[in-house]
C-alpha cells in the first residue's frame, strides 16, 4: 500500500492525537516513575539513618566504660594543656626556668610555625604541630636526658623529640662556661585544637 | 467506534445496512442511475467513519480449478495473477483460494480462481465509494458465505449443494471440503411459496445434471442438497422436493438458522439476504474480490484507528503502570514514616543512655579518633636515653675507644645534621618504629700501637655494639682503611701510629613499645 499526499490530511489529526496519547503516556510514566525512585531514595535514606542509629544504641551499653575512660584522658590532656590554642609563652617560660633550674651554660632555640598532623573534614578536632630546633651546652649527656624528660612532662604540649645530635666541645670553648658537650635537638610540639572546616597541609 | 455497514448489491439495486450487535438495519435502497449513485455517494459521505463490506449476487461470475507447481512468494503471486488474467480477462475482481497441495511428489498447488466477470456492472458502485473515500473492507460474493454459512451450523459435508432464495434469484452452489467450486445464480419469476418450492426443485435436479455432465460429480454419488427456507415456506418445499437416489433434500428453518448465528433481527420471508449479511458481518472470509486500489481508503482508516489505538494502549498501559508506581510510591512512604519513628525511638534511647556520660563537648566518634591519635602520639615520645646507656655499656668494654659525636634520630634515616630536619610535606610524619644512631669518633691506642690492634680494638667495639640484637650495625668509615679499592699508605714514621684514628659507625635499633 502506498501513501499518498491526499491521505497525509486524513492521517493527520489521527497521528497527532495518537502522539498526545503518547507524549502522555510517557509523561505520566516518567512522572510515576520519578516519583517511585524518590520515594525509594527517601526510604533507603531512613532505614540507613535507622540502621546507623541501631548499631550505635547496640554498641553504647559495652562501650559505656571505654567512653568513659576516653573522656578522662580527654579530660587530662585539656588539664595538661595540650588542648587548645598553643600556649608559646607558657613555653618559652618553661624552657628558661628548666635551663635555670639544670644551671645549663647555654641554650638558644627557635620554634616554626604551626603545621597541621592530619586532616579533618567539617568542624572538628585536629592535632596540630610546631618545630622546635634548640641547641644547649651541657656539662654532661645526663644535661640533654634530663632535660628532655622534664619537657615532656610539664609542657604544654606533647613533646616528641625528633633527632638529638651532642658533640663534644673543642678544647678551647671549654674554659668560658665550663660546657663539655654542645647538643642540638629537633622537637614536636604536639597540640590538638578545633577546626572550623576542612584543613589539608 | 467503527461502524460496519454492509452493501448488498444485486442485479437491480443496491442495499444498504447498519450493523450493530448482531442488529440489521436497512438504510437505504439505490437503484443503478445517476441520480441513485449521487444518492449513494451522499449516504456514503454521511457515513465517513463506518467501514463496509460488499456482498454482490449477481449472475457473472467465474469459476475455474487450476494447478500450479509448488512455489512461495512473488513468483508463486505473479503465477496466480497470470493465471487469473488467462481465465478472467477484463475484470480486476478476481481472487483465488488454495485448495491445497497435491500429495505426489512434485507438491503442485491446487487453486480454485473466481471471479465477477461484469466488473462494469460493478464499478458504478465502486467509483462511488471512491469518491466519498469510503473505507471498502472488501467485496464478497455469496457462494463464498455458503461453505460458511453451512459450516457454522454444523453441516460438514464433504460435498454439498446448497441453494438459497434472494430478492429475484435463486442462488444455488456446489460446495466441497468448505469451498463453492460451482455457483450460479437462476431468475426467480413466481415468487409465491409454491413458486419458489417448485423452482428449488426443479433447480437443484438441474444443477446435479450439471456437475455430473461437467463430471464434477459422479453419476452414482447421493449429494446432501440444503435449501434454506422460511418456516412458513418450509413445508411446502419440503413437499415439492422429494429426494432421488442422487439427491438428498434437506430444509435449513431460516430462523432456526439466524439465531443458531446470533442474528437478532430474525428474516421476514425467504430472502436469506439477511442471514448473509450478518455472516459476513461477523466472519468475513479472508479471500475477496476488491484490488488495493479499491481498499486503499479502507486500509487508511486501519491506519488511522491502529494510530489512536497505539496511542490509548500506550495511554492505558502507562495509567497501570503509574497507578503500581503510585502504589508502590505510598508503600514506600509509608515505610519510611515507620522507619523515621522508629529511628527517633531508638535516638531517644540512645541519647538517654549517652546523658549518663560525662559530658565534655565532644561526640564519642570524635572522642575516639582523637584518643586514639594520642596513643599513637605517645608511642612517638621517645629520647636518647636507651641509646645512650647502650653506648654506655658498650664503651666500658672498650676503653679505648673515643666518642666525638652522636647523632639520634627517630626513623631509618641517618641522622641528619642537627638544624636541617624540615616538616616532611604536609606536616611531619610521627609513625617512626625505629631510632638511627650514628657515632663518630676515633680509637686512641698508645704510640707503640699497630694498625692491626688498633682495628681489632674497633671490631671488639663493634662486636660489643652487636651483642644487642636489636641493633643493626653499619661501619661507615674504619679507623684504618684496608679496602681493596682504596689506597693505602703508610711509612716508617712514628707519628704515623700514634695518630689517633677515626671512625664512624652507624646504629639501627627497633624501638621498644
Amino acid at each position: 500500500m502506498k501513501i499518498e499526499p491526499r491521505d497525509v490530511g486524513k492521517l493527520r489529526w489521527h497521528a497527532l492525537i495518537a502522539v498526545a496519547l503518547l507524549a502522555a503516556a510517557t509523561a505520566l510514566t516518567l512522572w510515576s516513575t520519578a516519583g517511585e525512585r524518590k520515594a525509594r531514595s527517601e526510604r533507603d535514606v531512613e532505614a540507613g539513618r535507622k540502621a546507623q542509629t541501631e548499631q550505635r544504641l547496640r554498641q553504647v551499653r559495652t562501650e559505656e566504660d571505654e567512653i568513659k575512660e576516653r573522656t578522662q584522658r580527654f579530660q587530662q590532656m585539656e588539664l595538661a594543656g595540650i588542648i587548645g590554642p598553643e600556649l608559646r609563652l607558657d613555653w618559652t617560660e618553661l624552657l628558661r626556668d628548666l635551663q635555670h633550674q639544670l644551671r645549663l651554660p647555654g641554650m638558644t632555640y627557635e620554634f616554626g610555625p604551626q603545621t597541621p598532623l592530619e586532616t579533618v573534614s567539617g568542624a572538628g578536632y585536629a592535632y596540630h604541630s610546631s618545630q622546635l630546633r634548640i641547641q644547649l651546652r651541657l656539662l654532661h649527656e645526663g644535661d640533654l636526658l634530663n632535660f628532655i624528660e622534664r619537657l615532656q612532662k610539664e609542657a604544654k604540649a606533647m613533646v616528641l623529640v625528633r633527632n638529638c645530635k651532642v658533640w663534644r666541645l673543642p678544647p678551647t670553648t671549654v674554659a668560658t662556661d665550663a660546657a663539655q658537650l654542645g647538643a642540638e635537638c629537633m622537637m614536636e610540639w604536639v597540640t590538638l585544637r578545633r577546626t572550623s572546616g576542612t584543613q589539608r597541609p | 467506534m467503527i461502524t460496519r455497514r454492509l452493501l448488498f448489491l444485486d442485479t437491480q439495486r443496491l442495499a444498504a445496512y447498519a450493523w450493530r450487535r448482531g442488529k440489521l438495519q436497512p438504510e437505504g435502497v439505490f437503484e443503478n442511475g445517476v441520480d441513485e449513485l449521487a444518492r449513494f455517494t451522499d449516504y456514503l459521505r454521511a457515513h465517513p467513519s463506518s467501514h463496509f463490506w460488499m456482498l454482490v449476487n449477481v449472475g457473472e461470475e467465474g469459476y475455474e480449478l487450476e494447478t500450479i507447481p509448488f512455489l512461495q512468494g512473488g513468483d508463486r503471486q505473479a503465477l496466480i495473477t497470470r493465471k487469473l488474467g488467462q481465465h478472467f480477462l477484463g475484470t480486476p475482481l478476481n481472487t483465488a483460494i488454495s485448495l491445497g497441495y497435491e500429495k505426489t511428489k512434485r507438491k503442485n498447488e491446487k487453486l480454485l480462481l473466481s471471479a465477477l466477470t461484469n466488473p462494469a456492472y460493478i464499478d458504478p458502485w465502486l467509483k462511488c465509494l471512491k469518491e466519498a473515500g469510503t473505507a471498502l473492507a472488501g467485496i464478497y460474493s455469496l457462494a463464498q458465505l455458503g461453505s460458511r454459512l453451512l459450516r457454522k451450523i454444523g453441516k460438514t459435508d464433504k460435498r454439498s449443494l446448497l441453494l438459497t432464495c434472494q430478492d429475484h434469484s435463486i442462488r444455488e452452489s456446489y460446495l466441497v471440503d468448505g469451498n463453492a467450486l460451482f455457483s450460479r445464480m437462476a431468475p426467480l419469476a413466481d415468487r409465491s411459496i409454491a413458486g419458489i418450492a417448485s423452482r428449488m426443485a426443479s433447480e437443484a435436479v438441474k444443477l446435479h445434471q450439471y456437475l455430473v455432465g461437467r463430471r464434477m460429480v459422479a453419476r452414482s454419488e447421493s449429494l446432501p442438497v440444503y435449501i434454506l427456507a422460511h418456516p412458513l415456506a418450509a413445508s411446502a418445499i419440503r413437499q415439492a422436493c422429494n429426494d432421488t437416489p442422487s439427491l438428498r433434500f434437506e430444509i435449513l428453518d431460516s430462523h432456526h438458522v439466524a439465531q443458531r448465528l446470533g442474528l437478532a433481527t430474525l428474516p421476514d420471508d425467504s430472502r436469506a439476504e439477511p442471514i448473509f449479511l450478518h455472516l459476513l458481518a461477523t466472519s468475513a472470509p479472508r479471500q475477496q474480490f476488491a484490488k488495493p486500489v479499491h481498499r486503499h481508503d479502507y486500509r487508511i482508516s486501519q491506519i488511522r484507528y491502529g494510530l489512536l489505538g497505539l496511542g490509548g494502549i500506550a495511554l492505558y498501559c502507562s495509567v497501570l503502570f503509574a497507578i503500581k508506581q503510585l502504589y508502590d510510591t505510598y508503600d514506600l512512604r509509608r515505610e519510611a514514616q515507620t522507619l523515621v519513628v522508629t529511628e527517633q525511638e531508638l535516638d531517644w534511647r540512645y541519647r538517654e543512655i549517652a546523658a549518663t556520660f560525662p559530658q565534655i563537648g565532644i561526640d564519642n566518634e570524635t572522642l575516639r579518633r582523637v584518643t586514639n591519635r594520642q596513643s599513637e602520639l605517645l608511642l612517638q615520645q621517645r629520647t636518647p636515653e636507651r641509646a645512650f646507656r647502650m653506648l654506655s655499656g658498650a664503651l666500658n668494654d672498650a676503653p679505648n675507644i673515643q666518642i666525638d659525636a652522636i647523632d639520634w634520630a627517630l626513623g631509618d634515616e641517618p641522622g641528619q645534621p642537627a638544624g636541617t630536619v624540615a616538616p616532611a610535606k604536609g606536616g611531619p610524619r610521627l609513625d617512626s618504629r625505629t631510632e638511627t644512631v650514628t657515632l663518630r669518633g676515633t680509637v686512641r691506642r698508645g704510640p707503640a700501637s699497630t694498625p692491626r690492634q688498633t682495628l681489632e680494638t674497633f671490631e671488639h667495639f663493634v662486636e660489643v655494639l652487636r651483642v644487642d640484637r636489636d641493633n643493626d650495625i653499619s661501619v661507615l668509615q674504619q679507623p684504618i682503611d684496608i679496602e681493596s679499592g682504596r689506597a693505602l699508605r703508610g711509612g716508617d714514621v712514628d707519628d704515623d701510629s700514634s695518630r689517633p684514628r677515626n671512625y664512624t659507625v652507624q646504629i639501627v635499633r627497633k624501638l621498644m613499645p
